[in-house]
């Protein structure tokens, strides 16, 4: 199926892979609902979406290895998503995989991510999340080697000492503060919800149901902005918090 | 499976009871038949001493000592007794020394011990009577009947030997009665202790003997088939307006986002917009927390019980919490003994502290303090969880664990009424004890990581 016959179709690219190309996403969804919010969300984050609404199109498609991710549905018409992850990492090819289900108990979480997946979303799911699970992969994927520094405009994170400097001034951080950090750096410009902060910094896959998240976040911000200095850390309104010194 | 055990089945107990009864039975009927050979014995006693009483009343006083005489020497069983006494009641005639002093001379028959003359050293027990012949004689009558003392013992012998060795017997019959129900019903607790666990899939064992075991587990059966229905069918009507439900909100709140995406920030109705996706997210909370509860009940989870160190939580969960008391100038405090790893499910249980320290925080006034404990218990580790807050009435007590219930004074205070329903949830998954008390001054929420249900069953 098109998407150009969807009412939500995709808008203008902005988003671009690490070949300064428009990011390629195949969509691999048998919902026609669902799939539209992939793809107009995806649309709306400047990725280019592919959409096959079967496994078998679906597995085709993913098999010549032309796209920057993938979000693949676990439940499929012909061949499942667990099918299709095993199939691709069989091949050899390494395009990160969201995988979408509808099954949300842990045997079937990491059922998935052993199969390959890299990522996992329960629907329903908040369109934002999804997009920021999806940068994030990309982001992930366009990594060049691991590195102990991580330095964001004048912020400077040492992974090996556990220190965080900003203009050489050494910030007084706690261990959870500096993971939150961490994840953000390593994420920087994306947007990052609170339930993937907390399932990064804490390793849980459940809804805390506070605003705890918030608070932690609101501390590590004065530690962060000091005052007189360009702020980093924003809220997204209705989605979470991103790393940013321009937004 | 011990004799203390089997003493306290049901089989042992009516095999016991019906020994007992046995046993009177028996003795009933050996005091029945005693009753009545004794009395016959003594009557036709009493006839032949009377019969003989009336003939040696015929006879002439003068030929009675021969006559004595002449009788003494046909008893040749050693068994009659005949005396003649004078009128001072001394000897004349027969085998007896003296009169018994305590035999009235009425011509009534009496049971007595009498010492015969040739043997006084054995004094034998007799049916005797005494009357006058003449004026001045006295004559005196007896017959042995140390046959009946004799069969007295041998019926006393019975009762007790015999009484002893049924109540023995049915005690041994009754234990090894009991093995085959005990273990029966054994197997019918081994399955029972599943259920409770949630696994209503169980059912309990039957055999081809069709007994009284047999027709009660086919009712119960009966009756786990109603439940799991039933209780399947409360559950998925739930499941599916929560799951439905969510479905369509998930997506009209995309909607809104991306309308308020569009508008741009500064549109005067960006805050609408902002309350209404507050809204939508509270009711997704609500939602997204009851088949939260439904997924940990269906006992899935179980099956991914691993190693779990509690230290190791109660640390994370109190790091986690740490900003929220700071910010409301609460003392949030962790005491921690080395207790021994438990099997669980370390993120169900973080889960479940995290409900219980938001709860402890949100209810403990500014100022206030919040102790997070892991003590050991009577059988494993105890997690405490002690606030300052203002406590919950004893009447409250039980139905706060209710869902969506919200006490009096917790309306000022956000939340849904869902948090310790997913702390049963998740106690009752891993058979631990949930409880609230009252602590110092507040409240003090206890989980016993011990499964206490199994334990009260089995004793």
């Amino acid at each position: 199926m098109s998407i150009q016959n969807l009412p939500y179709a995709a808008a203008p690219l902005v988003s671009h892979n690490a070949r300064g190309c428009a990011a390629k996403v195949l969509a691999i969804e048998d919902d026609v609902s669902t799939a539209q919010e992939i793809i107009t969300e995806l649309g709306n984050n400047g990725f280019e979406v592919e959409w096959a609404d079967n496994g078998r199109d679906g597995l085709a498609l993913a098999l010549s290895a032309a796209h920057d991710l993938i979000t693949l549905d676990r439940m499929l018409p012909f061949v499942d998503g667990l099918t299709i992850v095993t199939a691709m990492r069989k091949e050899g090819i390494e395009t990160p995989v969201l995988m979408i289900s509808a099954l949300s108990d842990v045997d079937e979480r990491v059922q998935c991510l052993r199969a390959g997946g890299d990522d996992y979303l329960v629907k329903p799911f908040a369109s934002e999340e999804m997009a920021a699970r999806v940068e994030v992969l990309l982001r992930r994927k366009d990594k060049q080697g691991p590195k102990t520094i991580l330095r964001i405009f004048d912020l400077q994170v040492d992974l090996v000492a556990r220190t965080v400097t900003r203009q050489k001034t050494e910030l007084s951080l706690l261990p959870v503060e500096f993971r939150l950090l961490e994840y953000m750096v390593r994420n920087y410009g994306q947007v990052i919800t609170r339930t993937m902060l907390f399932e990064a910094v804490w390793g849980y896959h459940f809804d805390p149901g506070t605003n705890i998240i918030d608070v932690h976040i609101g501390r590590l911000r004065k530690k962060v902005d000091i005052p007189g200095l360009v702020p980093l850390i924003h809220t997204v309104r209705g989605s979470g918090y991103i790393l940013s010194d321009h937004f | 499976m011990t004799i203390s055990k089997l003493s306290r089945t049901i089989t042992f107990r009516l095999t016991l009871l019906y020994s007992i009864f046995f046993a009177i039975c028996v003795a009933s009927l050996l005091s029945f038949i005693y009753w009545q050979t004794t009395g016959d014995m003594i009557r036709r006693v009493d006839h032949a001493l009377s019969l003989e009483k009336e003939n040696f009343l015929k006879i002439d006083s003068t030929r009675l000592p021969g006559k004595i005489d002449e009788s003494l020497g046909h008893d040749l069983r050693h068994i009659r007794f005949y005396a003649l006494f004078d009128a001072k009641r001394n000897w004349i005639a027969g085998n007896i020394k003296q009169i018994p002093p305590t035999l009235p001379v009425d011509e009534t028959i009496y049971q007595l011990s009498l010492t015969p003359k040739n043997d006084p050293a054995f004094p034998v027990t007799t049916r005797v009577l005494a009357c006058r012949i003449a004026p001045e004689e006295i004559l005196v009558i007896g017959r042995d009947v140390g046959e009946l003392v004799e069969f007295h013992q041998i019926i006393k012998n019975a009762f007790y030997w015999g009484g002893s060795l049924t109540m023995i017997l049915g005690i041994g019959f009754g234990l090894a009665l009991s093995i085959r129900p005990l273990r029966r019903i054994e197997e019918i607790q081994r399955v029972c202790k599943l259920i409770m666990q949630g696994d209503f899939k169980q059912r309990l064992p039957t055999t081809s003997s069709r007994d009284e075991l047999d027709m009660l587990a086919a009712i119960i059966n009966t009756m786990l088939d109603s439940v799991e229905r039933l209780m399947s069918e409360v559950k998925s009507v739930c499941d599916n307006i929560a799951h439905d439900l969510r479905t369509p909100l998930t997506r009209l709140r995309a909607f809104i986002y991306r309308g308020q995406q569009q508008l741009g920030s500064g549109h005067p109705q960006q805050v609408m917009l902002d309350q209404a996706l507050c809204e939508i997210d509270s009711l997704l909370s609500r939602f997204r927390a009851l088949l939260r509860i439904s997924e940990i009940e269906n006992g899935q989870r179980r099956a991914g019980f691993k190693t779990v160190y509690l230290q190791t939580i109660m640390e994370q969960a109190v790091v986690f919490f740490e900003p929220v008391a700071e910010d409301k100038s609460i003392d949030l405090a962790l005491f921690t003994d080395n207790v021994e790893p438990i099997q669980g499910d370390a993120e169900l249980l973080f889960e479940a502290v995290v409900n219980l320290l938001d709860n402890a925080i949100k209810f403990t006034p500014p100022g206030g303090k919040v102790s997070v404990k892991l003590l050991h218990g009577a059988s494993g580790p105890r997690i405490d969880i002690l606030d300052t807050g203002p406590g919950i009435e004893d009447a409250d007590k039980k139905t706060v664990l209710y869902r969506f219930y919200r006490s009096a004074n917790s309306h000022r205070i956000p939340g849904y009424g869902l948090g310790l329903s997913i702390v049963i949830a998740i106690t009752q998954l891993h058979d631990f004890e949930f409880k609230l008390s009252d602590a110092e001054c507040g409240t003090c929420a206890t989980i016993c990581c011990w499964p206490t249900t199994l334990q009260k069953f089995v004793e």
